[in-house]
């Protein structure tokens, strides 16, 4: 099976919770997204822009009240038919998912979904090797810990285990390094990249960290009480001085020094981001200014 | 005046005789009226344990624990210990205890028997401090995660304590969430209010008067944010990261001498370059 | 905040929803003591004409306290299915307790009497009562004002070693937190559900796989409840928490109308019996 150019299309998407109560709210109005088979797209937005709203619809937990929504080729709509096969493909990974394991040892837990699904002993025990490996907690080793037993770090990946045991097309990763220390953080980012670059799948991801958005995004939706506010690769959004600061979304240190000295009055490159590119721009900057 | 917090060869385990599991081992401390510390270390370093041990939430199992000249093993004193230092802790949900954001900042007051009106004055004032008196009427679960804190922050200083101690406060946080902590604990700085932070951020740090490095349960380094960044073999080694900032400094720095390796923040970056664009100016106009 | 609220959507107890209605003012201890009353006696009557006059009441209180009946309504919505087996229950298995009364029909265990009839219909209709009540009672009652009311009422209990304060803030704690419980059953239920829980899909009668089909919720649910539970204890320790000796925020003070409510309930809970 060929994969679709797009494996998200998102159009004109509204959705209000609670709606037909007193509580009910707004949260995403004529949204559109996208994202093509294979690409690494970043979602940026303050608390409250609809964010987590936006990818719940992606694979079908909810289903959208007015708008399309359209994933690796299904049209999610009403029914509620496809949406097993949609969960399998398209699997989310919410904010904290240690708080989701249930299972007493590590390989059970991770056995879960494709069990779930009715998939052979064997077939299952090569998912969950395969899986394990992937997230760097080794087969032989793991499988029979208990998960209690586990630190933050380490429970995280025992989830994102359990959704790539799934093998599915496309990751959407709510905050995925929420709340890790600066090590896990630095390999599961590693990980994730290795997803979207050695296997070729589709990865969404959902962020505050702009440090993250750097290292991994391809292209950026930007995100506001409910609404696109822009979208572009990552360059694009970065150079976008105004548009951050108006929606105090918060740019890496580096593109926040670039930003400064430009507003300095100093002649950059306002696209630079990472601390590399930074690095040498600054560098040749000192090197013009003098000569 | 002395230290307001001394902690003295203090060591901690949990568990007895053979099933003991060891956590802090021979510790030293001491924090000045005033002064903001920071405290990092890897996941089990025993910082969270420490922070614990500054209220007398926890009690040493060997060493001393003082605070404003007061041992927290003193029973009766218990009290004033809670009202002197004060701790936030990290799950911003599970340290508000009643249904409207006003009587949860109540409750601390309320439970050292401070009287009424007193109590209203204290609960305006920290809901002022930290900017969220137009919430004062809200049930705790619609709020955002910083937004939360705030209030346990607020609970907090309602107490009126003379440290307050941040046990990774920002780690449930997002980048929002973590900017707004960040300012309310500047302004409690400014205030006079001595705070020691437990945390990951590297970026929270340069901005303490001094960081403590816990490493397997031992202090190994107390230095300034400063000494503690530039040397990277030894951060290395304590399993900690240079600000993002400090690491372009590096290598700006490796391209041109001049320009200091040692910054940390944007503004110093800033600054710096100026400073050298401004140097090697001078320094060609002087040639020719 | 952009959270799934889904279950909070139904569950009408726990939510306050402000207001300024003559409820809404009513004194929370008067208040708290009327429904009681009240409640207590709506659980002793027996009658159509008595139940018949309660709903009305009920309804009025809704009305009364300005809540749109909907919403009021909608709260009764997960407790149906429990609400139709009961009632079918009692209606096949409890009717020969009126055996004595005219009985319809009979087989082996199953009666089918006018008391058990009776007994069905007066039931699911104070079963109703009752929720609306409830309902009306938190939704007009901050958790804060309850907790205290119940405190005040019970105070007179301290005298003779029972432990109120305490208990009072296990009350207030557990209702502070039913919404926090159910963002995050939510949560759990839609991570479940994207690594292939299936809920809702397996048939009623496949009982074993459905009982299954709980543990990954229920689990989750119970780690992070102790896990909460040794946070909100360290918190609240270092706030100084104790249960003697201590202020209050907040204070009560009675007007008569408040007084006057509490007759009116009395009358209420009186014509019900009676009835």
């Amino acid at each position: 099976m060929s994969l679709p150019e797009f494996a998200v299309q998102v159009e004109q998407l509204s959705y209000t919770y609670m709606k037909g109560t007193p509580f009910q709210h707004d949260a995403l109005y004529d949204v559109y997204f996208h994202a093509r088979s294979g690409e690494c797209v970043a979602i940026i937005g303050h608390t409250g822009s609809g964010k987590s709203t936006l990818i719940q619809h992606l694979n079908g937990l909810l289903l959208p009240q007015t708008g399309q929504v359209n994933v690796l080729g299904y049209e999610l709509s009403k029914s509620k038919h496809l949406q097993s096969e949609i969960r399998r493909q398209v699997v989310v990974l919410f904010q904290q998912p240690e708080d989701q394991l249930f299972e007493k040892y590590v390989a059970d837990d991770i056995a879960y979904g494709p069990l779930q699904y009715g998939l052979s002993k064997k077939e299952v025990i090569q998912r969950v090797k395969h899986a394990m490996d992937f997230v760097g907690l080794p087969f032989e080793t793991m499988r029979n810990r208990p998960i209690y037993a586990l630190s933050g770090g380490q429970k995280r990946k025992v989830a994102l285990a359990g959704l790539l045991a799934l093998d599915p097309r496309v990751l959407v990763l709510d905050e995925p390094t929420a709340g890790l220390d600066p090590m896990s953080r630095q390999e599961l980012l590693y990980k994730i990249k290795r997803l979207s670059r050695d296997e070729g799948r589709t990865i969404i991801f959902v962020t505050h960290s702009m440090e993250e958005v750097a290292l991994l995004a391809d292209r950026v939706y930007v995100l506001a009480d409910g609404s696109n506010v822009a979208d572009g690769t990552t360059r694009e959004i970065f150079a976008k001085r105004e548009l951050i600061h108006r929606y105090r979304i918060g740019t890496p240190q580096s593109v926040e020094l670039v930003h400064t000295l430009i507003a300095n009055g100093y002649d950059m490159n306002s696209s630079t981001f990472g601390v590399e590119e930074t690095v040498a721009e600054v560098s040749k900057l000192l090197h013009q200014e003098v000569g | 005046m002395g230290p307001i917090i001394r902690v003295e060869r203090a060591s901690f385990h949990y568990g007895e005789s053979e099933e003991r599991i060891p956590v802090l081992y021979d510790v030293d401390f001491e924090l000045a009226q005033g002064e903001a510390v920071a405290i990092v270390g890897h996941n089990g370093s025993g910082k969270s344990t420490f922070a614990k041990l500054l209220n007398g939430l926890l009690l040493p199992s060997s060493g001393e624990v003082w605070v404003s000249g007061t041992n927290t093993k003193n029973v009766q004193a218990r009290e004033r210990l809670r009202s002197a230092v004060g701790i936030v802790f990290q799950h911003p949900d599970n340290q508000l205890v009643e249904t409207i954001v006003e009587d949860d900042i109540a409750f601390g007051p309320e439970n050292i028997g401070v009287p009424q009106d007193e109590i209203r004055r204290r609960v305006d004032e920290a809901l002022e401090v930290v900017g969220m008196t137009s919430f004062r009427d809200r049930p705790p679960h619609r709020l955002s995660g910083g937004q939360k804190q705030r209030i346990a922050i607020a609970g907090v200083l309602a107490m009126e304590p003379s440290c307050i101690v941040f046990d990774e406060s920002t780690s449930m946080l997002d980048t929002y969430g973590r900017r707004e902590v960040m300012e309310v604990i500047q302004q409690l700085r400014n205030q006079g209010v001595s705070i020691v932070s437990v945390t990951h951020h590297m970026e929270e740090v340069v901005h303490f008067d001094r960081v403590i490095v816990f490493q397997e349960g031992r202090i190994v380094r107390e230095c300034t944010p400063r000494q503690l960044f530039t040397n990277h073999e030894q951060l290395a080694a304590y399993y900690l990261e240079p600000p993002e900032m400090n690491r372009i400094a590096e290598g700006v720095h490796r391209h041109e001498e001049l320009f200091r390796s040692d910054r940390l923040t944007v503004a110093e970056m800033v600054e710096e370059f100026e400073h050298v664009v401004r140097w090697q100016q001078r320094k060609e106009a002087l040639s020719s | 905040m952009a959270e799934a609220f889904d279950s909070a959507r139904h569950i009408t107890i726990g939510q306050y929803m402000p207001g300024r209605s003559l409820i809404h003012q009513w004194d929370s201890r008067y208040k708290l003591a009327a429904f009681t009353l009240y409640i207590g006696a709506v659980a002793f009557c027996q009658s159509y004409a008595g139940n018949i006059a309660g709903l009305a009441i009920s309804l009025f209180i809704v009305f009364l306290a300005r809540i749109p009946i909907g919403y009021a309504l909608k709260g009764l919505k997960p407790a149906l299915p429990f609400l139709l087996i009961l009632a079918l229950l009692q209606l096949l298995f409890n009717g020969k307790v009126y055996a004595n009364g005219q009985v319809y029909w009979q087989y082996g265990f199953i009666w089918l009497t006018e008391g058990g009839i009776r007994l069905v219909i007066v039931s699911t209709m104070r079963f109703v009562e009752m929720m609306l009540l409830v309902s009306v009672l938190t939704l007009t009652t901050t958790t804060t004002q309850l907790a205290r009311a119940m405190h005040s009422l019970l105070r007179p209990l301290e005298k003779l070693k029972v432990p109120v304060h305490a208990f009072c803030m296990m009350i207030t704690i557990a209702l502070r937190f039913v919404p926090t419980f159910a963002l995050e059953m939510d949560k759990i239920r839609k991570a479940q559900a994207a690594r292939g829980a299936s809920f809702g899909t397996i048939p009623w009668w496949r009982i074993i796989k459905r009982t299954q089909s709980v543990f990954p919720l229920i689990i989750p649910l119970f780690q992070l409840a102790l896990q909460r539970a040794e946070q909100l204890i360290a918190a609240m320790e270092s706030r100084g928490y104790r249960s003697h000796g201590r202020t209050s925020f907040r204070s009560f003070e009675a007007r008569t109308a408040d007084v006057l409510l509490l007759f009116v309930a009395v009358g209420a809970a009186y014509l019900l019996i009676w009835l």
